[in-house]
């Protein structure tokens, strides 16, 4: 399948059918999807959950997808409307011990220098604390930013808040991560 | 307005693109968590397998689209079976002769059967009664019958039998004394009440004629004329002809303005 192929036709062509299509689309989105749901929910058991949860509900209703709605923004947007489920079921945000977990089983091999691999863990941790610390719908809309790319517009309508929310929530995820960087 | 507005959209954009720049690269940094195979080999057997579940329930959709046609067949045969059942007398009078008189009789036409002398007072005495139609000879009941079939309720019927409550009362009223010593002339008398129900139920009875037949006259005379003439060309074809023609003229003698088929009308 070409690489060029809009995610849109994609979508329909498995709609369709098109096995082939599927594969295509899943090995684009997969990453991206998944980092989105496990940086939100901060749990990997969970995210697998609601991981296979959102593919499943994005196969069942195959059918109905226009190709008005940008995929991306319709794949987030059904897996934002369960992680919301998710954190109305349980506490909402992670605490410190918690993300200190996540860093350890997530964490990428070390560079060769050891103080410059201590400087990057440092500030890679930095950066996980202070997301961890946002509040979820910052970090929503932060990781939305650096994940998929999306502008506020497309933000403001994958997560139903108006834009000026979106540009608030942005800025202050902003100034709160560079704060935390620079201590 | 629109204009301070697009320039706070691109400063919103250069802002968001300044921290992008800077800290996307250090959120690239971050372990890039992916779904493991387990999950990716789940969720890809799930997509298979919806699309392959997909054809089976194809059929199924087509089968519910036919259904309404289905249904309309069904409808179109029962209502061509019942026309079949029904219908004989009105699709086989001919042509040439007008819708409304197809078969009629003139009313000062004596009957062809004789009439029991016991049936006659009480059909009249009933149809005196009865403003909405007169009594009829027995040998014209079908032909009142088809024509009250087609003229529904229009307009009155004019040899119709009396259909009212009282004038079947009157009609199914006590035979007199005399028809007690002649049960054999008492059928007619009893038919009466028999042919008024079906004329009440039915669009199309059997033929008061048939009723109203003696048992020692031809057994065709209890079926419908159309189904008379069909048993007479079977006797010829059995070569049956000496059957065939006394069964003809007994036809002729019960309905004798009743216009024969063209293979039949000139058999003697």
């Amino acid at each position: 399948m070409d690489a060029a192929y809009p995610d849109e036709k994609l979508m329909q062509a498995y709609a369709r059918g098109d096995l082939r299509a599927f594969d295509t689309l899943y090995a684009r989105s997969r990453g991206m999807l998944y980092r989105y749901i496990l940086r939100s929910v901060a749990d990997r058991a969970v995210a697998d959950e609601l991981f296979q949860e959102t593919w499943s509900r994005l196969i069942a209703a195959r059918e109905r997808y226009r190709v008005e709605a940008k995929f991306t923004t319709w794949l987030l947007q059904i897996a934002h409307n369960l992680v919301v489920d998710h954190f109305r079921r349980s506490r909402p945000q992670a605490g410190a011990e918690e993300t200190e977990t996540v860093m350890r089983e997530l964490d990428a091999p070390e560079s060769d220098r050891p103080e410059q691999a201590l400087s990057d863990f440092e500030e890679r941790r930095r950066l996980q604390m202070a997301l961890d610390a946002l509040p979820a719908e910052q970090r929503e809309a932060f990781v939305l930013r650096m994940e998929s790319g999306l502008g506020v517009a497309e933000i403001a309508q994958m997560t139903g808040a108006g834009q000026e929310t979106v540009k608030s929530r942005l800025r202050y995820a902003f100034a709160k991560i560079r704060e935390r960087l620079a201590e | 307005m629109s204009g301070s507005n697009e320039k706070f959209e691109r400063d919103f954009e250069s802002f968001l693109s300044d921290d992008d720049s800077r800290l996307a690269a250090l959120y690239r940094k971050l372990p890039q968590a992916e779904p493991d195979a387990r999950l990716d080999a789940a969720v890809r057997a799930q997509a298979h397998h919806a699309i392959a579940a997909t054809p089976a329930r194809a059929p199924v959709t087509a089968r519910r689209n036919w259904m309404p046609v289905f249904g309309v067949a069904a409808v179109v045969a029962l209502a061509v079976g019942f026309a079949f059942r029904l219908g004989p007398q009105l699709w086989q009078r001919p042509a040439s002769q007008p819708e409304a008189q197809p078969m009629a009789i003139p009313a000062a036409q004596p009957p062809a059967v004789p009439q029991p002398a016991e049936t006659a007072p009480v059909a009249q005495k009933a149809a005196a009664a009865d403003s909405a139609g007169t009594a009829v000879p027995e040998s014209r009941a079908p032909v009142a019958e088809l024509e009250k079939a087609e003229n529904a309720a229009s307009r009155p019927a004019p040899h119709a039998f009396p259909t009212s409550a009282r004038a079947m009362q009157r009609v199914a009223a006590p035979p007199p004394p005399a028809a007690e010593a002649k049960p054999a002339m008492q059928a007619p008398a009893m038919a009466e009440p028999m042919r008024a129900k079906r004329v009440e139920t039915e669009s199309a009875g059997a033929p008061a004629a048939a009723l109203a037949a003696p048992a020692t006259q031809d057994r065709n005379a209890s079926l419908y004329p159309e189904h008379w003439l069909a048993n007479i060309r079977q006797m010829l074809r059995d070569n049956r002809r000496e059957e065939a023609l006394r069964s003809l003229a007994e036809f002729r003698k019960r309905y004798p303005d009743y216009r024969l088929p063209d293979d039949l009308r000139d058999l003697h």
